[in-house]
Parts: structure tokens; sequence; C-alpha cells
């Protein structure tokens, strides 16, 4: 057997040897698994994408909150009485909240002003869409990091509101406040679960007096 | 002996690619790239899977390839590159030896249990046989195979005389 010969047989042997029956056919279903898998791949990569955003996006809002609420006795509607102090009086602290960050984005403002026994607290909330209705949450910092709430009801577009609570001194002779203000339209629970709340329609701000 | 290559146009009038559809060229390549394949995979299925991924390969750049004059050329060039890479992932080319006793499930590695040339071409190393198979059975001269290996015409003529000092050792041992 000399090469020529090895070559043709070789040759002979892959001719005898049956392909596909229908080669064309499985090239284009072949095909067609391929751009089903790609879909899939670029569905999960992009749903894996979307949440790591979300998950950025609600640590970097999450930085300026306390512990969650921990409802105790001390919980219930804010004290109405004493009347606020006059509009004009300038408040001691003044903290502003997180939003979105976005230009035209609604913007959150917590006012604190020492009246004695008592604190005024004031919140505004800016740049509110007409129509929207914002629930609203605000907190006192309780003992051992835990957080009272001491206001929770619904606002529809409008500037903020007043509230004045009974002191505590519960750290060091200072009063914690938190307030949280999420737009219930867009991140209605029963449309929208928590998982894909738009974050930049959820704002809060905190801090102390003393 | 000393092999002619015989020279064939490598973009023949069957796959003109202003004339024919993707469709025409599969039909007039498929067989062939096929039967390379099997050669040099020693494996059906695995000479399907990489003339599948080729002709793939090309469907979905085939609107893209209308100034590719070579179509043929290409078609090769990009199933020796999925070859390669086959190979060097899974480093199957040990696996290709067929060892005594082996049960065959494969239909060609059945034939080439039977067909002692075949057995003869899959003993070269890979580099050999993809030389041996392009320039000594499917025709191409060895500027051409050079191209489609990405090597000098040099080292086509190289490859293609260890291959044929193989095959005469080989031969001789039998003997």
């Amino acid at each position: 057997m000399n090469e020529q010969e090895i070559l043709d047989r070789a040759k002979r042997a892959a001719i005898s040897v049956d392909g596909l029956d229908q080669p064309y056919d499985a090239l284009l279903r072949r095909r067609d698994r391929k751009r089903r898998n790609q879909r899939i791949t670029a569905g999960v990569v992009g749903s894996a994408m979307f949440v790591a955003a979300i998950g950025i996006v609600t640590s970097g809002l999450s930085l300026d909150r306390s512990s969650p609420a921990v409802p105790g006795s001390e919980t219930g509607p804010a004290e109405t009485a004493p009347p606020p102090a006059p509009a004009s009086a300038a408040p001691d602290v003044v903290s502003r909240g997180y939003c979105g960050g976005q230009p035209g984005e609604a913007r959150l403002r917590l006012e604190l002003t020492d009246i004695g026994d008592r604190i005024r607290m004031r919140f505004v909330l800016h740049g509110s869409a007409p129509g929207d209705r914002w629930t609203i949450w605000i907190f006192r910092h309780g003992p051992v990091g835990g957080e009272n709430l001491v206001f929770q009801g619904t606002m529809v577009a409008s500037d903020g509101g007043d509230f004045v609570v009974q002191r505590f001194y519960w750290d060091n002779n200072r009063d914690g406040f938190r307030i949280r203000a999420q737009d219930s339209v867009t991140n209605d629970p029963e449309v929208r679960p928590s998982f894909r709340w738009r974050t930049d329609q959820i704002c809060g701000a905190s801090d102390w007096i003393g | 002996m000393e092999a002619q290559p015989r020279q064939i146009p490598l973009t023949p009038d069957a796959v003109d690619a202003e004339e024919a559809s993707f469709e025409a060229f599969f039909a007039a390549e498929w067989s062939r790239l096929f039967r390379a394949l099997l050669l040099l995979t020693g494996s059906k299925e695995e000479a399907e899977d990489v003339a599948q991924a080729a002709f793939l390969t090309m469907l979905e750049r085939w609107d893209n390839l209308d100034r590719v004059s070579d179509l043929q050329g290409y078609l090769y060039r990009t199933a020796l590159n999925s070859y390669r890479s086959l190979y060097r992932r899974a480093r199957l080319a040990a696996k290709r030896v067929l060892a005594p006793g082996r049960a065959a499930t494969d239909p060609f590695e059945q034939v080439a249990e039977r067909e002692s040339a075949v057995r003869l071409l899959l003993g070269l190393t890979t580099r050999q046989r993809v030389a041996m198979v392009l320039t000594g059975i499917e025709g191409f001269d060895y500027r051409e195979a050079g191209a489609l290996l990405g090597v000098k015409e040099s080292t086509v003529r190289s490859l293609v005389a260890q291959a044929r000092a193989q095959f005469v050792k080989e031969i001789h041992t039998d003997e």
C-alpha cells in the first residue's frame, strides 16, 4: 500500500459514512437554538444587572437611616399642642433629605426647633409633581438604637407639615428624628412589588437636636 | 511518490457570492467539508459539530460576506479554527487514537477500525493530518493549504513530507 492508495482508501472510507439526512435543516435548527439561548442569557444578565442596580441605589439611600421602626408604647399620633412656634423662628437644626438627587426630583427637608420641653418639627417636600400622593412616616430615635413611630399619614402634593412632639432626651440630652417620604402612587405595593420600587421616589432625612 | 496537488479555484462558480444564496453555497460545500473533517477528527459527531459551527458562523455573517471573494477559503479557515479550538480546549487528540479493544460507537470510528488507511491517517499528528487531508485528499495546493492554516507554504510542504515519512515507516512496520 503506497501513499496515494492510503489517501484514496481513507477518502472512500470517509465517503462511505452517511452524514445528516437534512443537514441544512439541522443547521437552521442549531441557529434557532443558539438564538433562543442568546435571548435567555441576555434576559438573565439583564435581570441580574437590574437587581444589582436597585441594590446599589437602595443601599445608598439607606445610609442616612437607622434600624427599622420598632413601634412601642410611645407610638401614637403626634402631639399638637401647644401651637407651633411662629414660622419666622429659625430652626435650630436643618437636615436636607436624599431622594434621587437628580434635577426635577422631589427634595425633602427636615427642620427641628427646640421650644423647651417640646420639639417643633417641620418637614418640607419640594419638587413633588402635582397629583403625587406621598406617605409620610416620622420616627423618633429610641433606646437601644430602636425607633418609635410618631406619625404616619398621607400627603397629596402639598409642601409639608408641622408637628410638635414631647422631648424625651434619649441620648445625652438629645432627641433624634427620622422622616421617610414615599410616593405611594409610583410605589404602590399593590401595583409594584417592593423590589421594583422607584427608589428616586423614596426620600429620607434624619437629625438630632440637643 | 510525489503527490501532485490538484489546482482548484478557491472561488468556484457554484459559490459566487453575488449570485448564490447561502443555501446553494451550503449544498455545494457541505459534503466536502464534512468529509475532510471526518478524516481530521476521526469522529462523525465531531465532524458534524465543527462543520455546522463553521456554516453557522457564515450564515450569521452572510450579508456582510459579499465582499469576501474567497468564500470557500473563509469556510475552511473558520472550520479549521473551530477544529483547533476544540482540540485545544478538550485535548481530544489523545482520545482519537484508536486503542485496541476499545468499543467504537461513532460510525466513523467503526469504519476506521476496519480500514487500515484511516488508522494510518489518524496516527499522524494533528498538523500533519490537516496538511495531508487538505493537499492529498481535498486537492488544495500548498499555497492554498498554507493560507487556510495560517502558515507558510514551506511549512505545509514540511508537514506533508513528515506525514509521508510516517506512512512509509508504518507500512514497513506492518510488513
